[in-house]
């Protein structure tokens, strides 16, 4: 299943909330929670890391990942915790309503 | 605050997207390769999942470097108010420092501010009016004497008519009228201008409304607009005004209307000071009348053109009237020449002054900074050593510059408002109009401007010096050892200062001397002996000129009569003030070369008794005795006969002035008189010719021992006995009109007397500095020097000697920029040479005697240094 447009920013943001990560950390967290469900390719999250650490959303530090190599954690900054809670709140406004209309019976049924 | 890295290089920022990339890679291939993959076939895959690995780090390495600058950005800004905040505390450390620099910088930028105000409101835009660039005024001139005349009336319709580079013109009327009051009857100075002078300025009243077609028509009711400081002074700005009915020349005229500030300074108009009463123009004036006639060019015609354009219809206009053959059209910028041209150079002189007074405030700012910079030696090597660049040193150094400005500008503005008060309340007679000076919008700017070049001035080369730290210095104790840092610098410093303030002190040197030599100049009477007072007889009360000269025959005898009048004459005007000639001057029988031309000369109506009355001293021939009227024979001025018949013999030659004149006897010789003001040699060439009696208005010349306000109470008295609605003007010794006449001269002497004075003050500050710093950088080995027994005076000598260097090579620069910068001078200067040796040695001389003075008290110091502390020092 393809990612709609928008949804890969609160996607890292809510790897980033159960704590630093780096990049391939974050491509298993996604691989996994969604049980290969969502393909989240490689090439988008790290444009979406970027982008949101431009944002301000996310910050980032060299350190040692579990076998000592050198890798780049990312960790979510307090106006990402925020963008997460408000992007999240909407996104579930807006499947709340998708459903509401999907599920919709028709009158004579 | 939060730890940073030092700002990223590009490279850097794209080794770390590619670290970051290739870790990705290489741990999906590992784990791909624990799941049972072949080591490449496990790396294919990993960059198979990824996706377009270039595109990728492109994008990135763009977010990164976007994040980048904007970190960057902040980091600036913080960086800047963290340094400003700095610097305002170093300050704040060093109140007193504070204090002298930002005082001293805003005594001088509020001076330049007010200056600016003045010169900006009278010279560059006196009138702020609709499209001001294209305005233009008209005259006549009289092309040997280059004296300008107002145009009449019949010449302005004719330009209307005629005139393609004007777009259109307006006359300005002047006259003046009595105003009745409770206590008698005051002049007042009266314009009258068409309902279109409105549109034509594009401006509106600021209470009322303007003039209407109908208000100039014949038998229309009398309404009137009156100008703006006027009202407020006149009638302290009554809100009531509009609607009030005044007697104006004794008719009632109903104020309709309060001017705009804009119309406080209306042209040819500066002398009488600022607008009183605006009258609606008659709907026919006379074509005769003079008027100053406004114009306005068409949009992109130069002014050049257009008197191009009106040269050529003067041969036209002359047809039409005769004495323009002797006149040619002149069209100036209506800008230029208001105030006339040696007032001009007088406010620049005067703000150009001001300039080099605010450099040299620079200059002792700049020691002020030098000296802390040399002072936190330490401190800088300190920062210097922990990695602070120069550009980080230098660029504190100039923020500290930069408060310091900042608060000088602010100072400066503040001073400047109640300065510009100042100047318009003590503004000489000749600049009557600076009556209407008002804080100028562009002051902000100004201060701003000057702000920022203070800043950079007196702050770049502390910046620069104080940017040079030696660490290693602090490890050998280097100071100890007493070599003066910047040195050099502040000499320099100490010799521009030094020089500058001499320019300016040789400056009002001159000034006053020139001042002195008009006041010691023979006037050919006692002035002081001497009151004069107007008498203005208005055309509505006398309506035949015997019964104006029965009047003034009976307040002349009313007069004589008083108790402590010792005599009493009639004339028209009085020195310095009378009337002017125009026209060249004829001799029966004689043809005159080009060089003896004369065509201006101070010209009077008298009684036979002014002579006498006045003490002035006839030379030759006799007065006027029984001869009356337009032919009854001149009088002239020494000057005048020694210019033509320089053995003597004038007597019983005829002359006459201007091609229509009549030839008149020349009676008698008198004394020279200063009859135009004592600055215009021209008013020299005197010619008095007996009153032919009428006249509409009388100066009354009387000898007498009372004080003139004793006298014009009681001369108040006597002529309201016999004419309530006659008024007088002002009764002032004539000492007192000769003084008036040489006001400008005063307050530029004062206003450069006063720069000179800080100037010097300021060197002297500065020196004072240098001295006494070094005294104490010395003070080990001044106290080796009295332990081994030096003469007191000897270290005195020592400590005099170093500032005396710079002083005297200031002075030899002061005095050849002085002597270069003459010519500037001269035009404002009275019988004195700009290069005048006496001012110049006496300058100098005070220059360096306020040097010795102000070396004294570091010298005095130095030499009561108790050797044993001195040695035990540091």
């Amino acid at each position: 299943m393809v990612l709609p447009s928008g949804s890969v920013d609160i996607l890292l943001l809510k790897a980033l909330s159960w704590g630093p990560m780096h990049g391939f950390a974050i491509s298993r967290w996604v691989r996994e929670r969604s049980e290969e469900a969502l393909a989240l390719e490689d090439a988008a999250l790290y444009q979406g890391l970027h982008r949101l650490e431009r944002q301000g959303a996310i910050e980032s530090e060299w350190g040692p990942s579990e076998n000592n190599r050198r890798a780049r954690f990312y960790r979510l900054t307090s106006a990402g915790r925020r963008q997460l809670r408000e992007e999240t709140a909407e996104w579930r406004a807006l499947a709340k309503a998708l459903f509401q209309v999907l599920d919709a019976r028709s009158a004579e049924a | 605050m939060k730890f940073r890295f030092p700002w990223r290089t590009r490279a850097m920022l794209a080794s770390e997207v590619d670290e970051e990339i290739a870790f990705h890679l290489a741990a999906r291939a590992a784990e791909l390769e624990r799941e049972g993959l072949e080591a490449a076939e496990a790396r294919r895959a990993a960059a198979a999942e990824f996706g377009d690995v270039a595109a990728t780090r492109a994008y990135c390495l763009d977010q990164d470097r976007a994040a980048e600058r904007e970190v960057r950005w902040t980091d600036r800004l913080a960086d800047v108010r963290q340094d400003i905040g700095l610097a305002v505390r170093r300050l704040a450390r060093q109140p007193m420092l504070l204090a002298t620099a930002a005082g001293t910088l805003g005594l001088g930028m509020g001076a330049a501010i007010a200056l600016w105000t003045v010169v900006r409101q009278v010279v560059i835009k006196p009138f702020p009016w609709r499209d001001s660039e294209r305005l233009v005024t008209l005259w006549h001139e009289i092309p040997a004497s280059q004296v300008r005349l107002t145009p009449q009336f019949m010449a302005l319709e004719f330009w209307r008519s005629e005139s393609k580079t004007l777009e259109s013109l307006e006359p300005v009327l002047p006259s003046s009228a009595t105003l009745s009051n409770d206590g008698g009857a005051e002049i007042v100075q009266v314009k009258s201008v068409a309902e279109t002078f409105f549109d034509f300025t594009g401006l509106q009243p600021a209470l009322g409304r303007r003039f209407v077609p109908a208000d100039r028509e014949e038998g229309a009711p009398r309404v009137a607009m009156i100008g703006r400081t006027w009202w407020q002074r006149r009638y302290s700005g009554d809100p009531e005004i509009v609607g009030r009915i005044v007697q104006l020349d004794n008719k009632p005229v109903e104020i309709v209307g309060v001017l705009p500030r804009e119309l406080d300074f209306l042209p040819g108009a500066w002398r009488g000071g600022v607008t009183q009463f605006l009258l609606p123009l008659p709907i026919r004036p006379d074509p005769d009348r003079n008027a100053v006639t406004l114009g306005r060019l068409r949009p992109g015609v130069g002014v050049a053109s257009a008197r191009a354009e009106l040269r050529t219809l003067d041969a036209r206009l002359a047809t039409a009237q005769k004495d323009l053959l002797e006149y040619q059209t002149r069209v100036d910028d209506a800008a230029s020449n208001q105030i006339g041209a040696r007032n001009v150079r007088t406010l620049y002189i005067l703000l150009g002054s001001v300039g080099v007074l605010l450099l040299i405030a620079c200059a002792n700012v700049a020691h002020l900074l030098l000296g802390r910079m040399i002072s936190r030696r330490s401190e800088r090597a300190v920062r210097s050593a922990l990695g602070a660049s120069r550009a980080n040193l230098a660029w504190s150094g100039l923020l500290e510059a930069g408060v310091i400005g900042v608060a000088g500008a602010a100072l400066g503005l503040a001073l400047s408002f109640p300065l510009v008060r100042l100047i318009a309340a003590n503004r000489p007679q000749e600049l009557g109009i600076l009556e209407a000076l008002h804080p100028d919008p562009t002051a902000g700017i100004i201060a701003v401007v000057l702000g920022l070049v203070v800043t950079l001035l007196a702050g770049l080369l502390p910046a620069w010096r104080g940017s040079r730290a030696a660490p290693a210095e602090l490890l050998h104790g280097g100071w100890a050892a007493g070599r003066p840092e910047g040195r050099r610098l502040r000499e320099a410093l100490l010799v521009t200062e030094v020089g500058l303030s001499l320019v300016l002190l040789v400056g009002a040197g001159l000034v006053t001397r020139s001042l002195w030599r008009l006041g010691q100049l023979d006037l050919g009477f006692n002035p002081g002996e001497i009151i004069s007072a107007q008498l203005q007889l208005p055309d509505w009360r006398f309506q035949s000129p015997v019964a104006r000269e029965a009047f003034l025959v009976q307040a002349t005898d009313a007069v004589r009569s008083m108790a402590g009048v010792e005599a009493v004459t009639r004339a028209s005007g009085v020195p310095p003030n009378v009337g002017v000639a125009f026209g060249e001057l004829e001799i029966e029988g004689r043809v005159l070369g080009e060089n003896d031309r004369e065509s201006f000369f101070a010209y009077q109506t008298v009684e036979p008794d002014y002579f006498t009355v006045m003490r002035i001293p006839l030379i030759a021939g006799g007065t006027f005795d029984g001869r009356a009227g337009t032919d009854g024979g001149y009088v002239i001025s020494r000057a005048l006969a020694d210019r033509y018949w320089p053995g003597g013999g004038a007597i019983g030659h005829r002359i006459r002035i201007g091609k229509e004149g009549r030839w008149n006897e020349i009676l008698g010789v008198a004394g020279n008189v200063p009859g135009l003001g004592v600055g215009e040699l021209r008013g020299a060439l005197h010619i008095y010719r007996r009153a032919s009696g009428g006249g509409d208005e009388a100066d009354l010349v009387v000898r007498t021992t009372m004080s003139p306000p004793a006298f014009e109470s009681a001369l108040r008295q006597v002529i309201a006995g016999i004419d309530r609605e006659v008024p007088v003007r002002g009764a002032n010794t004539l000492m007192t009109r000769f003084r008036a006449s040489t006001a400008t001269q005063r307050f530029t002497g004062a206003l450069l007397g006063g720069f000179a004075a800080f100037a010097t003050a300021l060197f002297a500050a500065g020196l004072f500095g240098v001295l006494n710093h070094a005294v104490s950088q010395r003070t080990r080995e001044i106290g080796v020097r009295i332990a081994i027994g030096a003469d007191p005076r000897r270290v005195r000598w020592l400590v005099v000697r170093q500032g005396l260097g710079a002083v005297v090579i200031g002075v030899a620069l002061g005095l050849t920029a002085a002597w270069m910068s003459a010519r500037i001078l001269s035009s404002i200067l009275f019988d004195i040479s700009p290069r005048d040796l006496v001012t110049f040695v006496v300058a100098a001389g005070v220059t360096i005697l306020v040097a010795l003075a102000a070396s004294y008290l570091p010298a005095r110091r130095a030499s009561r240094l108790d050797p044993t502390s001195a040695l035990r020092s540091e």
